[in-house]
């Protein structure tokens, strides 16, 4: 670890307190700023809404900007707050603290269940059960009388006392609100360099790689949503003493919709942007007062025109013009570790496949095959399009449950295991149509790869840059570290995919069709790179229809139509045997492909 | 029994509208893949124009109709070119947000111009409806049921056995690819939204003498829309009109034999049972993605 | 008779140009291949000619007159029909219903008419017979690509920009895909085809042009690219 230099140090993740002198110097401002506030009145209360509303705002960073799960519930969770507060100190005269952590145990609770019940399902999901929830809480706090004081609201929430200061002045408690909302914008803007906070981006931007990359999705899933429950719950606890009254229509459906339409307009994948969103929405419709009657349409119309011309939201229009070019990171990092081993082609089973079938309704697309791949051999598999190559690899990385038979891999049977149990056992793979995370760095994505749980650098920060950046070399690609993924040429986002892959220090290696899409002297450099890999005790199978480059590594080759295993031998003699021929290769020894 | 009966009818008259909402905003998803929060004020602007033409006015009731059906179309042609035309390429969520922000700018213009009051407005017919037995039949909900088992009918027509139907398909799955086949993209996106503020329009003047009109009858019409939508499969035609009729009967029995003030709940119960028990709703998802 | 003529192109999406200066001919009755790496520009100027490129300069001469600036149906209507890389097959339409799209540029086609093409195109290409009523979703890559063309072909083009035909498909479907093509130019149909998979597209051209980073790098008949060294080193996989 000698090699290690200043400019990496400076990799995201590498600094715990980076942040905190920010943070601090923050935190003066803001009490200075509220010694200064106006005591009582509109302003204040202004001030007051636009503090605890961010606070709410910065959970939809986390679950819609950092995650991309859309909650419409988030004014839901603040109201649970606001009323723990509110109901707490003055019905059951609890100390507000207590209060206030009896409400945010009670939303992250509502957050887990609804979590669990339905982010193991995709995409729009989690809306339409936010909203849900939403209403139905709006029609308990409205309906439940005896509970909730109904639509009257609670009046005379009290105000905390902090070290036996009392903070019953409105500028005291401002300072408390404040202190908060930096406190919360610091652990937001930490957990995006943070590996939960990768993990979540990586499963925003695609969930199928982040399973195979050994990102547990559901937990993250649930994570996110349980942390802007509760980040709701502080919010509106603190809005509860805040305001000192609160009724049921504070917290409807329209005001969820308001807090996401806060973190998009500010640019919800960044803390600050959430700030910015917030603030602006809190002052907007206060700037348009002098419209009398119509500052709510204007504000509607604000809104969309908001939306056409600043694509990135508010924070991301200043963001991109101040941002600073990264300079690429310099200095020698250790090699992978793989390369300094030495490992010829064993007979040792790695992969042990036993009558696996995949049946998709009627269609049988992998029905009954047997392989066994060996260890440190590149192992091929090909047939002809629809013959369930494809769908033997997500059979055998747990993307699809096999509908019968049976896979040991390294001893254990993994049949029934998650995707990203498999990869934490050392099963990593590339997808055929490229599975990149596009709104992360390059770098960023191979450190996906380099902390997967079980990896022996995943328990350091800094190790796993290091890691990542020898992945990167191993592919030629540090120069673009610090590139947004989705920048790149296919070619590219091929090798960072791989990059992804060996930073995880996988035992078997799966490429599905690493060559397509790439010209044929950048498919010899293909065939490079993996004769590069060979001969280190690193097990690869390979998927592909360059039959050039198939025959170039393959030790052994297994062939599949209609689900069925054809052949399976070595390169010779499967590349001529007649049904092989028949079947897939056409022209007996053609220059094709 | 009787009662039952009665409420079923009452239940499946609610629920058509519902189901209408519900198809204009399956239309919008499935040929221009907008989800749109602003379907409901379709429905109350629909309504006040009716409230105008023929409370204010004095045009005769079908003539305000038509009138008005053939504004919606129009008005939602503005619509597209404001909240959908300048963000089309930008994916779901900034649509999403701006059909919100038309959304607020339109309730808001409303209540500035008509005030926060709800208008009654008279039945479509002048007969009170039909006695089966002791079943009584008014003339309004049977109104609705017939317009909307029309309008579904023609909509499924259109979709399932004409070529404007594909094409209006194609451009929602694929709208640079349906251009590089000769199919005028912009029209056909231009039609859906026209339909679709129609369609919800039309809904808005038949439910009108029903909830009568204000501004507030906007969201809760989203919404149950939204929840239709859900219930019968996202996207599914079918299915929001089953979802439709569903929610309808259930919310009016609920309330009838559990608990009126929880009446809005009972929908949304209905959506979380169904978003934990069948996620695909009553007709599934018709796209599925390949890993 | 020249088909096609492409002047000094310059076109791009937003971060620099992807094609600066290019100049390619396409006569009648030809089969013309584009070669190049990724990133060279080859499919860009396939998406400049089709109207799928907004900002370009130059000029685009198809039978004489500039079709620079039209929208992409109004140059389909042209007759000139684009197979995009990547099959773009509607996913929730049936093969029959994807291919019966593809005459949308033709105006005034009865629907009977147009059944009978259908019938016609979906018999031509034998495979597709058992797939007619399969939803684009479930198709393999092979199938997808012969929908593709077959879809392609419905235009009745007399240009046919064709892009990546063989991306991901079997040795033998390769094969036939590359039948497909010279059977579509011996029926009339001028080809411009883009390949990764150049010994394939220079077995069936008559010319071919190699890009690098948009601009033309050489062209020439297929035997004086393939003795040409520099091509060979950097697009055909080195010496043979």
């Amino acid at each position: 670890m000698t090699a290690l230099q200043g400019p990496v140090l400076q990799g995201p993740g590498a600094n715990p307190w980076r942040g905190l002198p920010a943070a601090g110097l923050a935190i003066v401002v803001v009490i200075a700023a509220a010694s200064i506030a106006p005591a009582q009145g509109y302003y204040l209360n202004i001030l007051m809404q636009a503090a605890t509303y961010a606070i709410g705002v910065l959970g939809l960073v986390v679950v819609l900007g950092y995650c991309g799960q859309i909650s419409i519930a988030q004014a839901a969770f603040f109201g649970l707050g606001a009323y723990a507060v509110a109901l707490g100190t003055v019905d059951f005269h609890i100390n507000f603290f207590v209060a206030l952590f009896i409400g945010v145990v009670i939303s992250g609770v509502c957050g887990l269940v609804l979590g669990l019940g339905t982010l193991r399902l995709g995409g729009h999901y989690l809306g339409m059960i936010t909203i849900s929830f939403q209403q139905i809480l709006t029609l308990v706090l409205t309906n439940w009388i005896d509970f909730t004081h109904g639509p009257d609201g609670v009046r005379n929430v009290p105000r905390p006392n902090v070290f036996g200061v009392s903070l019953e002045d409105g500028r005291a408690y401002l300072g408390l609100i404040l202190v908060a909302a930096v406190l919360v914008t610091l652990f937001v803007w930490r957990l995006k360099a943070s590996r939960l906070g990768r993990a979540m981006q990586a499963v925003r931007d695609n969930e199928l790689a982040a399973s195979t990359s050994g990102i547990n999705v559901y937990g993250t899933k649930v994570v996110a949503f349980g942390i802007s429950a509760v980040l709701g719950a502080i919010g509106g606890g603190l809005f509860s003493g805040g305001f000192r009254y609160i009724s049921p229509d504070q917290f409807s459906f329209g005001d969820s919709i308001v807090m996401l339409t806060m973190a998009l307009l500010g640019g919800a994948t960044s803390p600050f942007g959430a700030l910015v969103g917030t603030v602006v929405l809190v002052l907007l419709p206060e700037w348009l007062r002098f419209l009398k009657q119509i500052y709510l349409a204007v504000y509607g119309a604000s809104v969309i025109l908001i939306m056409v011309f600043l694509p990135d939201g508010l924070w991301g229009f200043v963001d991109a013009r101040t941002r600073k070019r990264v300079t690429t990171i310099t200095g020698a990092v250790p090699p992978l570790p793989l390369l300094a081993q030495k490992g010829e082609a064993t007979d040792e089973a790695v992969l042990v496949v036993a009558d696996l079938a995949k049946h998709f309704g009627g269609l049988k697309a992998v029905d009954g095959v047997n392989l066994t791949v060996r260890r440190g051999t590149v192992h091929a598999l090909i047939g002809p399009n629809g013959s369930g190559k494809t769908t033997f690899i997500n059979v055998v990385t747990g993307l699809y449950e096999a509908t019968g038979g049976k896979i040991t891999f390294v001893g254990q049977d993994i049949t029934t295991l998650a995707p990203h149990r498999r990869n934490r056992a050392g099963l990593a793979r590339t997808y055929q149509n490229i599975r990149v995370f596009r709104g992360m760095t390059v770098l960023e994505n191979v450190m996906i790869g380099a902390e997967r749980q079980g990896n022996d650098v995943a328990h350091d920060p800094k190790a796993v840059v290091l890691r990542a950046l020898a992945a990167l070399d191993f592919v030629e690609m540090r120069g673009d570290a610090h590139r947004l993924v989705g920048d790149l040429s296919y070619g590219h986002q091929r090798y960072v995919e791989i990059a992804r892959a060996l930073a995880s220090s996988p035992h078997t290696l799966l490429l599905d069709e690493p060559a397509a899409g790439l010209n044929l002297t950048e498919k010899v450099e293909l065939g490079n790179l993996l004769k590069r890999l060979k001969g280190h005790g690193l097990t690869i199978m390979i998927i592909d229809h360059d039959m050039k480059l198939v025959e170039s590594v393959a030790d052994h080759i297994t062939v599949l139509n209609f689900g069925k295993r054809i052949a399976d031998g070595t390169p010779q003699d499967v590349l001529s045997h007649p049904d092989v021929i028949a079947a897939y290769l056409g022209e007996p020894r053609n220059e094709a492909a | 029994m009787n009662d039952f009966l009665q409420l079923v009818f009452q239940g499946l008259g609610i629920g058509a509208i519902y189901a209408l909402v519900s198809l204009g905003f399956v239309l919008l998803i499935r040929a221009a893949s907008v989800v749109n929060f602003g379907q409901g004020e379709f429905s109350m602007l629909g309504a006040y124009l009716l409230v105008v033409f023929f409370n204010l006015w004095g045009i005769p009731y079908l003539i305000g109709m038509v009138l008005s059906v053939i504004i919606m179309a129009g008005f939602g042609l503005i619509f597209a070119y404001c909240t959908y035309w300048p963000l089309r390429f930008r994916g779901g969520l900034p649509v999403i947000i701006s059909t919100i922000g038309a959304s607020i700018f339109l309730q808001n213009m409303v209540l500035f111009l008509y005030g926060p009051s709800s208008v009654p407005v008279d039945d479509l017919f002048d007969t009170p409806g039909i006695q089966i037995g002791e079943v009584f039949l008014a003339s309004q909900y049977l109104a609705i049921i017939v317009i909307a088992a029309l309008l579904v009918g023609l909509q499924y027509f259109i979709f399932e056995k004409t070529l404007l139907g594909k094409k209006l398909q194609a451009t929602s799955q694929d709208k640079e690819m349906a251009s590089l086949l000769g199919i005028p993209v912009v029209l056909m996106i231009m039609i859906t939204f026209a339909y679709s503020s129609a369609l919800g329009g039309l809904a808005g003047m038949l439910v009108a003498p029903i909830l009568f009109v204000s501004v507030n009858m906007a969201g809760i019409i989203t919404l149950k829309a939204f929840a239709a939508n859900i219930i019968g499969g996202y996207g599914s035609i079918p299915g929001a009109i089953l979802g439709g009729l569903a929610l309808g009967v259930a919310e009016t029995l609920g309330a009838a034999y559990i608990s009126v003030p929880y009446k809005d709940a009972f929908a949304f119960l209905m959506l979380l049972a169904f978003l934990m028990v069948r996620p695909q709703g009553l007709f599934g998802e018709k796209i599925s993605e390949k890993a | 008779m020249k088909l096609l003529e492409i002047k000094g192109l310059t076109a791009g999406y937003g971060a620099g140009p992807v094609l600066k200066g290019l100049d390619i001919t396409v006569d009648e009755g030809e089969i013309v291949t584009l070669l190049g790496s990724n990133g060279a520009g080859k499919s860009t100027t396939l998406r400049s000619l089709s109207g799928l490129v907004p900002n370009i300069t130059g000029d685009i001469l198809y039978r004489g007159q500039s079709i620079k600036g039209l929208k992409p149906e109004a140059i389909v209507r042209l007759g000139v029909s684009h197979v995009p890389e990547g099959r773009r097959i509607f996913p929730g339409l049936t093969v029959r219903e994807n291919i019966m799209l593809g005459a949308s540029n033709r105006k005034g086609l009865s629907r009977r008419v147009l059944e009978g093409e259908v019938d016609e195109m979906i018999t031509h290409f034998g495979d597709l017979k058992r797939l007619e009523n399969a939803l684009g979703w479930t198709l393999s890559g092979g199938q997808l690509q012969m929908v593709a063309v077959a879809r392609g072909l419905m235009a009745k083009p007399q240009l046919l920009l064709l892009d990546e035909p063989s991306l991901g498909l079997a040795p033998l479907i390769v094969q036939q895909v590359f039948r497909i093509v010279a059977d579509i130019r011996s029926r009339g149909t001028t080809v411009l085809l883009v390949e990764q998979n150049a010994n394939m597209a220079l077995s069936v051209a008559d010319r071919g042009y190699v890009l690098e980073t948009g601009r033309l790098l050489v062209s020439g008949r297929p035997e004086e690219l393939w003795n040409n060294p520099q091509v060979r080193a950097a697009y055909l996989g080195g010496s043979h």
